[in-house]
């Protein structure tokens, strides 16, 4: 398996002929209080699947890190691969919609994507105390009532 | 805009929640998801102590939604969940038959 895409972005979707689609791809965002929530964002995945892949089940599994390493949210599943002939391959598509995301801190948290219990790809995403230094990055709201880290 | 494939029971609930899309809990957006057919997973355990389940549809597993809970979701919030069914309804009435091409 070869991750092709993984990017974190304000909207994706999976069109007709498995096309997807990206837009807004970024890596920071400014929250001027803690703490606070991310009304949206979208993990995007495009992973490549070759024969070696076909014919077997396989554990996906996409976590959220802190900088110290603490789980913030884990996603598990199954990928049930159908067989893959010699010399083909497969590209298979996720699009993860994340909808009121709170945050306790500033800091670096990534997405881990890991494929059979080894990481195959990491997703930062860092979080800035303060005011964007140039337009509007992902919208992030103050929310009164969540808990802080 | 919404397309054939969601049940009577998600559009009325749907357009509800598109006229007025102030001061929803997060219970209620998640009714409405698994009205459109995206079912829950055991809840994800976070560091912070909540239970966030993660919400996936059968029969299309590569669109997933994770709806953090809250008593009263941001409109921002809500209207991104209006957003998702509306790009799912889309899809199913691409589904019924629109044209596929490269």
């Amino acid at each position: 398996m070869d991750v092709q895409v993984a990017v974190l972005a304000d909207y994706a979707n999976v069109a007709a002929g498995d096309k997807l689609n990206v837009m807004g791809i970024f890596d920071t965002i400014w929250a001027p209080t803690f703490p606070t929530v991310l009304p949206f964002m979208v993990l995007a995945l495009r992973l490549r699947l070759d024969y070696e892949d076909g014919g077997r089940t396989h554990d996906l599994a996409i976590s959220l890190r802190d900088e110290d390493g603490r789980e913030y949210l884990r996603a598990a599943a199954k990928a049930n691969v159908a067989a893959i002939e010699p010399g083909r391959f497969q590209n298979v598509n996720q699009v993860l919609n994340f909808a009121g995301t709170g945050f306790g801190k500033a800091g670096t948290y990534a997405f881990h994507i890991a494929w059979d219990g080894v990481e195959s790809a990491r997703v930062d995403l860092i979080i800035i105390e303060g005011t964007s230094p140039g337009g509007s990055p992902p919208g992030m709201t103050g929310t009164p009532g969540l808990p802080p880290s | 805009m919404t397309g054939p494939g969601l049940p009577q029971a998600a559009l009325d609930l749907l357009e509800e929640v598109r006229a007025d899309p102030v001061g929803w809990p997060s219970i209620d957006l998640h009714k409405l998801l698994s009205l459109c057919g995206f079912t829950s997973s055991e809840p994800l355990k976070t560091a912070q102590g909540w239970d966030v389940p993660l919400r996936y549809h059968s029969e299309h597993p590569d669109l997933n939604v994770v709806l953090f809970p809250t008593e009263r979701v941001h409109v921002a919030v809500t209207l991104h969940i209006v957003r998702i069914i509306d790009m799912f309804a889309a899809r199913l009435a691409h589904t019924h038959g629109g044209a596929h091409g490269p």
